[in-house]
C-alpha cells in the first residue's frame, strides 16, 4: 500500500518542509536537514492515513502538522545531544565553512542580545523580539494586533534601547 | 569586550544574525518551552493576547524557541499567495468526481509556475517521479516475517540506493542504509526487536543515478508479521 495523497501534493508538501527546514536549520543539524524534513513528511503522511473518514484537508492543516513534526524532531535531536551546546568545543568545526571565531563572536552577541531584551520594557521587548525574528514592522503590528504607528514607535524605541544596552556591555558597531 | 568585526555589528541584519545564532534552551532540558502548537498559533496571530505575550517573553530569552518560531514563520509563508484552497485526499480504491472551479484551476497554475521557478533555484531538491519511467516501486506488499524482513523494489538501472525504515508511532529509525547497489534490503531481526507483530513499518527509497540525479520514492508501508 502506498500513501493516498496524490504524488504532486506530497512533493509540494515535501518542498515546503525541506525549504523551511534548510532556511532555519541550526548548524549542528545542517547535515541532517533532509532527514528531518523526510521524517516530518512521514509523520504528516501518518496523520493523513489515520483520518479515514475525511476526504479533504486544508493546506493550513497540512502545514500545521508538518511544522509540529519538524519541531518535535528537532527537539528530539536536541535532547539526544550529550554535550550541552555551550560546552561543545567541536560545534563550529563540525559545521562546514564556518569560521569558529566568528561563530563564537556571533553566539556571544546573541547571548548579549537576549540579556538586554530582558531589561527592556515589556511592550518594546516583544516588538523588538518579533523584529529580530525577521518580521517587518507591519507584520509586527499584525501579530501584536496594534496600530501601525504605535508599533513602529515600539520597534524604533526598543531597538534604540537594545543598542544602548549592548554598547554598555561593550559591544561596538 | 565582545570582539568586533569589519561590518557594523549593531545594524539590524547583524543583530538578527546574532539573535539567530545557536544557543541553549532557556531551561536546561527545555521543559519550560511552549509546545509547537502554541508557537504555530502565535505565529498565525491566533493566540489570546496574554498568552502571546507570555510566549514572546519566553522566545526573547530562549534561543531554541526562537529557532522554532522562525521555522513556523518560514513554513507559514511558503506559497501563501498561490496555494489552492483544499488538498483532495485521493484514495486509489475510490472513484471521486471533483468539480474544479476556475479559481482553483488558476490557483493550481500559479502553484505550478511557482514550483518551476523554485526548481531553477533549488536544483538539489530531491525529485519525486511516481509516474515517470524509472520510478521506484515496491516489490513487496502486505506483511513480511521478522526473520526475513526483506524489502525489495524496482528502480533505475545502475543507481545506488538509500533506504530508510521507520516505525509508525514514534518514528523510531529501524534501519538506514546508504548507497546500496542491489535493490533490496534485509532488515536484521535484531533491528526489529521490541516492535510488536502487526505493526506497520514505513520505508522510503532514494536512488542516486549514475549522472548524480536523485530520484525519491513515495513512502511505502508494510506490516511486520
Amino acid at each position: 500500500m502506498t500513501w493516498s495523497l496524490p504524488p504532486q501534493e506530497i512533493e509540494r508538501l515535501r518542498e515546503d518542509i525541506a525549504r523551511a527546514v534548510r532556511r532555519v536549520c541550526p548548524r549542528w543539524l545542517a547535515d541532517r536537514a533532509d532527514d528531518v524534513a523526510q521524517t516530518a513528511l512521514m509523520r504528516v503522511m501518518d496523520v493523513l492515513e489515520r483520518r479515514e473518514g475525511e476526504r479533504e484537508l486544508s493546506p493550513f492543516y497540512l502545514k500545521k502538522a508538518a511544522y509540529s513534526a519538524v519541531v518535535d524532531e528537532i527537539r528530539r535531536l536536541r535532547r539526544r545531544r550529550e554535550v550541552p551546546l555551550e560546552q561543545d568545543p567541536e560545534l563550529p568545526l563540525r559545521a562546514p565553512g564556518v569560521d569558529p571565531e566568528r561563530w563564537t563572536a556571533s553566539r556571544e552577541l546573541g547571548k548579549a542580545i537576549r540579556d538586554c531584551l530582558g531589561e527592556l520594557l515589556a511592550a518594546r521587548r516583544r516588538a523588538v523580539t518579533l523584529h529580530l525574528l525577521g518580521h517587518s514592522v507591519p507584520e509586527v503590528a499584525e501579530l501584536m494586533k496594534g496600530p501601525f504607528k504605535q508599533t513602529e514607535n515600539l520597534v524604533y524605541r526598543g531597538m534604540a534601547d537594545l543598542r544602548r544596552c549592548l554598547e554598555a556591555q561593550g559591544v561596538r558597531g | 569586550m565582545i570582539q568586533g568585526t569589519n561590518h557594523n555589528r549593531l545594524d539590524l541584519e547583524a543583530l538578527r544574525r546574532a539573535f539567530a545564532a545557536e544557543g541553549p534552551p532557556a531551561s536546561a532540558a527545555g521543559e519550560d518551552c511552549p509546545d509547537s502548537e502554541r508557537i504555530w498559533a502565535a505565529v498565525r496571530g491566533e493566540l489570546p493576547d496574554a498568552e502571546r505575550d507570555t510566549l514572546l517573553d519566553h522566545v526573547a530569552v530562549c534561543s531554541a524557541c526562537a529557532e522554532d518560531w522562525r521555522l513556523a514563520a518560514e513554513l507559514a509563508r511558503e506559497r501563501r499567495a498561490g496555494e489552492a484552497p483544499v488538498v483532495p485526499l485521493h484514495r486509489p480504491w475510490t472513484r471521486q468526481v471533483r468539480f474544479l472551479v476556475p479559481a482553483t484551476v488558476a490557483a493550481c497554475l500559479l502553484v505550478v509556475v511557482g514550483v518551476v521557478e523554485e526548481r531553477r533555484e533549488e536544483r538539489q531538491l530531491v525529485a519525486m517521479r511516481g509516474d515517470e519511467q524509472g520510478a521506484i516501486r515496491p516489490l513487496v506488499a502486505g506483511a513480511l516475517p521478522r526473520e526475513r524482513f526483506l524489502l525489495r523494489w524496482e528502480g533505475p538501472e545502475g543507481a545506488l540506493y538509500d533506504v530508510r525504515v521507520t516505525t509508525d508511532d514514534l518514528l523510531r529509525e529501524v534501519a538506514i542504509a546508504r548507497r546500496l547497489e542491489r535493490r533490496e534490503l534485509l532488515v536484521p531481526a535484531a533491528k526489529l526487536a521490541g516492535i510488536t507483530p502487526g505493526s506497520k513499518l514505513y520505508w522510503h527509497v532514494t536512488a542516486v543515478r549514475p549522472d548524480g540525479e536523485e530520484v525519491s520514492s513515495e513512502t511505502f508501508s508494510i506490516e511486520l508479521r
